[in-house]
């Protein structure tokens, strides 16, 4: 096995050259720098480095559970990052499905490009724009409600609970059309002769949907579905820290806004980095053993896997 | 006498940490002669991004340094999170650039921070140079009156950085009062000077409807999140207790948390109350000064009053002209205060010891004090941005007696310049010079406003043994409490918030939610915290 293997190698060297690439960029950006996350177990300094700091063990997680606000924290991770998924996830299937219905070419081109545009659009400009429309003064949705109540609502972006939903529909208006690309990419592979036999069969357009395009389509799903898992725990902190008021911090500071603030010293104090990688790595480890565990439900459901 | 024995001791200290000494260079020209070196040097200095400066390289200021000093400057720019690369490159011990220069955009540098890198061995000390060549720096602690380098001092006794200095009056009381004069003049209000005059005028512009167009639009009081770290709160809240910029306070020698006294839950109580009515707006809380700015010149004026030094961005319109500052809120006793924020230096660049000749390093940042050098920084080429006052002039601040110091020509401040540093890197400036400034009358401005009323907030500031300049920590020290401190300031702002608010069932006035409230502050350590400040304001200001 391993002789042919390398047999294969040897034979078609130029294709493995062009992996050679990607080898060294993940060698060098992703596990050279894994050297660096054993200063979660040490008391870093920039005296000392990363190989002369104090060995402290398991003090920095500790330090981190026994932080004030930390299970409030983790608490809106899970909330928010959860939300996303359930919410976020079947949308760009239906769509791509829709989509997929559509006989007009061009058309369904246009509404193509125009979905993922805004997928395009830089985290600071889109909230900007939710700022702005949000305003309930002089944004859009304030003027709206003024014409329509005579009143001046309240703000938006002050209410915790609001908060939430408008951080996660707005996340999913920006990249629905964009994470519909690969479903509309495994339908299109969908083999024409079974939506041949389906049509002979009698079957309607909607019944075809689901018994045909549905089924071909589920792997993929799947496989989405999985790589979601690995990041419940981390919620992208640009958007989120760009939105963050002294009003909804209560369902706003998630675990990397509040490593930034650790890390990056925000506060202008020294930075924790060792505290910092600690809560990482300790984001890091959940989402490991999250996403091992759903692969191995999926494995045993439905047969497909990422490993 | 003074100034022998300050050199005695920094002498003395400079011994006894032994920083290193110095030896000497054939390269310099005689002090007060340009250029400063007879042989031309390069340099490299790392700079923080500057959204208003177009290009290092081609400065004008640049080009006058590299003149003077005859040194050859290129630079090497750092994003916003400049200090956390430079950190990094001090832990791989990669190579720095001969100077570094911080500014606020790239985060600023803390003295905590600054300190690490010192430790690191990566931060030429200071000290013997300033007594050898530092011509215009020792001018400058002339000039301002004040010896300032102690308070950019590292614990160790050396001097690690080259410090800017402002000493500015209008900087140091920042929360200054904005009203809507038409409306005041149109509802023939007097300007509230109390709590209560304050809740009846701002009432007043919510209910009489003073822009009359018979609707209840009016927006009697809002600030914004951006204005000096949303401190509008303060100008209210020094009605009940001294609102430091810090949360610690000091009386009779005591350092306490002003949060968690019963003065404090007073003035929290009656914001609440103001909230409550609808008389502050809850956008404080959110919007940006942008947004602020944006209803502050909509078509019909909404907004009533507003706290700040610049509540409004320093571009100026007619509208803004029309709200004029007012003296601060006097205590139920009558007394007026104001949070002071003490003119102190910060550092603002450093030299690293990969640089091959330090000597002239400090001497080309030395210039940099120039007196001139100093206005240049902030205001532009002399005689094209800005000119001398005439002799036996007067300055316009009213009610201050200062002689005019120099006149703005054309505005440099807030536009994309390539003219001066944007108050990049060392400099210093006394009083005379930003309070001589002299700033037209028409059209109006907040600046113009600000100088109007600067007399009232300098009769404010607490006195000498009730504020705390800075604390300089040791290393164990900020070892010790730098986290909990992070975690303090961050729930007491959280909390702060939800008691104005009456958010996340924290109601100022149960008994029940405020002793929570302090039992939290314990938990997260605001005892042990109070134990290592005390120390080191004894330390220091004893």
């Amino acid at each position: 096995m391993n002789r042919k293997l390398l047999r294969r190698i040897i034979n078609h060297w130029q294709i493995y050259c062009f992996l050679l690439l990607p080898l060294i960029y993940l060698i060098l950006f992703h596990y050279v720098p894994m050297v660096g996350a054993q200063i979660a177990f040490r008391k870093f300094t920039i005296r000392s480095g990363i190989w002369g700091s104090k060995w402290v063990g398991l003090d920095n997680f500790t330090r981190f559970f026994k932080t004030y606000n930390c299970w409030t924290i983790i608490k809106n991770t899970i909330t928010i990052s959860g939300y996303s998924i359930l919410a976020g996830f079947p949308i760009p299937i239906i769509f791509a499905l829709l989509l997929n219905c559509m006989r007009q070419e061009r058309y369904k081109k246009a509404i193509q490009t125009i979905t993922y545009m805004p997928h395009f659009i830089s985290t600071v400009v889109i909230v900007g724009m939710i700022l702005q429309i949000c305003n309930p003064r002089v944004g859009l949705y304030g003027t709206f409600a003024h014409l329509l109540t005579g009143k001046y609502p309240n703000d938006p972006l002050g209410n915790p609970t609001v908060f939430t939903h408008l951080y996660v529909w707005t996340g999913i208006w920006q990249q629905f059309g964009w994470n519909a690309i690969v479903y509309l990419a495994a339908l299109s592979s969908v083999d024409p002769q079974l939506h041949e036999a389906a049509i002979i069969d009698g079957a309607s357009r909607w019944k075809r949907i689901l018994q045909v395009d549905l089924p071909c389509i589920l792997p993929t799903a799947t496989i989405m579905l999985i790589l979601r898992a690995g990041s419940v725990m981390s919620v992208g902190y640009e958007k989120i820290y760009l939105m963050q008021n002294d009003l909804n911090i209560g369902a706003s500071e998630v675990i990397s806004t509040y490593v930034y603030k650790l890390g990056l010293g925000a506060s202008g104090k020294i930075p924790n980095y060792s505290l910092a990688t600690a809560i990482g790595l300790f984001n890091s480890v959940v989402n490991l053993v999250l996403i091992s565990v759903v692969n191995a439900i999926s494995k045993k459901m439905s047969e497909t896997s990422l490993w | 006498m003074k100034k022998t024995l300050a050199m005695v001791l920094t002498l003395v200290m400079a011994l006894a940490m032994m920083c290193p000494a110095l030896a000497d260079s054939g390269n310099f020209n005689p002090d007060g002669e340009y250029p400063l070196l007879k042989e031309k040097v390069a340099l490299t200095v790392g700079i923080g991004q500057h959204a208003n400066v177009e290009d290092w390289e081609t400065n004008w200021q640049t080009l006058l340094i590299e003149e003077l000093a005859n040194v050859d400057l290129s630079f090497v720019t750092y994003g916003s999170e400049m200090m956390s690369q430079i950190t990094l490159a001090i832990t791989s011990e990669a190579e720095l650039p001969d100077i570094l220069i911080t500014n606020a955009t790239s985060g600023g540098l803390s003295l905590e921070l600054l300190y690490q890198w010192a430790l690191a061995g990566k931060l030429v000390p200071l000290n013997d140079y300033v007594e050898q060549y530092g011509y215009y720096l020792k001018d400058a602690i002339a000039r301002t009156g004040v010896d300032f380098l102690p308070l950019v001092t590292s614990p160790d006794g050396c001097l690690y950085t080259m410090p800017q200095y402002n000493q500015s009056l209008t900087n140091e009381a920042t929360d200054k009062i904005w009203i809507y004069q038409p409306w005041l003049d149109k509802l023939e209000l007097a300007a509230p000077t109390n709590a209560e005059e304050l809740y009846n005028v701002l009432k007043a512009f919510k209910t009489l409807d003073p822009n009359g167009n018979g609707e209840a639009d009016e927006i009697p009081l809002i600030a914004s999140t951006n204005e000096y770290e949303d401190s509008w709160w303060r100008a209210i809240m020094n009605m009940y207790i001294y609102a430091a910029d810090e949360h610690q306070s000091v009386k009779d020698g005591k350092v306490f948390y002003y949060a968690a006294t019963e003065e404090y839950r007073e003035g929290l109580k009656y914001i609440r109350s103001l909230l409550d009515e609808g008389l502050i707006d809850p956008m404080t809380f959110t919007a940006d000064k942008a947004q602020v700015r944006a209803l502050v010149n909509a078509e019909v004026p909404v907004v009533g009053m507003t706290m700040g030094q610049a509540p409004f961005g320093t571009v100026n319109t007619p509208r803004i002209g029309e709200y004029v500052g007012i003296e601060p809120f006097k205590d139920a006793n009558g007394v007026a205060r104001t949070t002071f924020t003490p003119s102190l230096p910060k550092p603002a660049a450093m030299i690293t010891n990969d640089c091959d000749d330090p000597e002239a390093a400090f001497r080309v940042l030395d210039l940099f004090y120039r007196d001139d050098i100093s206005i240049i920084n902030h205001w532009g080429e002399e005689g094209v941005h800005w000119e001398r006052a005439p002799e036996g002039m007067k300055a316009s601040m009213k009610n201050m007696d200062f002689n005019a110091s120099f006149k703005e020509l054309e505005t440099l401040w807030g536009t994309v310049q390539n003219v001066m540093w944007y108050q990049c890197g060392p400099w210093a400036r006394e009083y005379a010079i930003a309070s001589g400034r002299i700033i037209p009358e028409n059209p109006l401005t907040t600046a113009y406003g600000a100088n109007m009323i600067q007399y009232a907030y300098s009769a404010a500031y607490p006195a000498a043994d009730e504020y705390i300049p800075r604390f300089i920590y040791t290393e164990e020290e900020s070892d010790e409490i730098s986290l909990m401190l992070t975690d303090l300031e961050t729930y007491i702002k959280t909390a702060r918030t939800n008691f104005m608010m009456n958010a996340e069932g924290m109601d100022i006035n149960s008994d029940e939610s405020w002793n929570n409230y302090l039992d939290q502050l314990n938990v997260i350590g605001m005892e042990d915290i109070l134990k290592v400040q005390q120390a080191v304001y004894d330390r220091m200001y004893k």
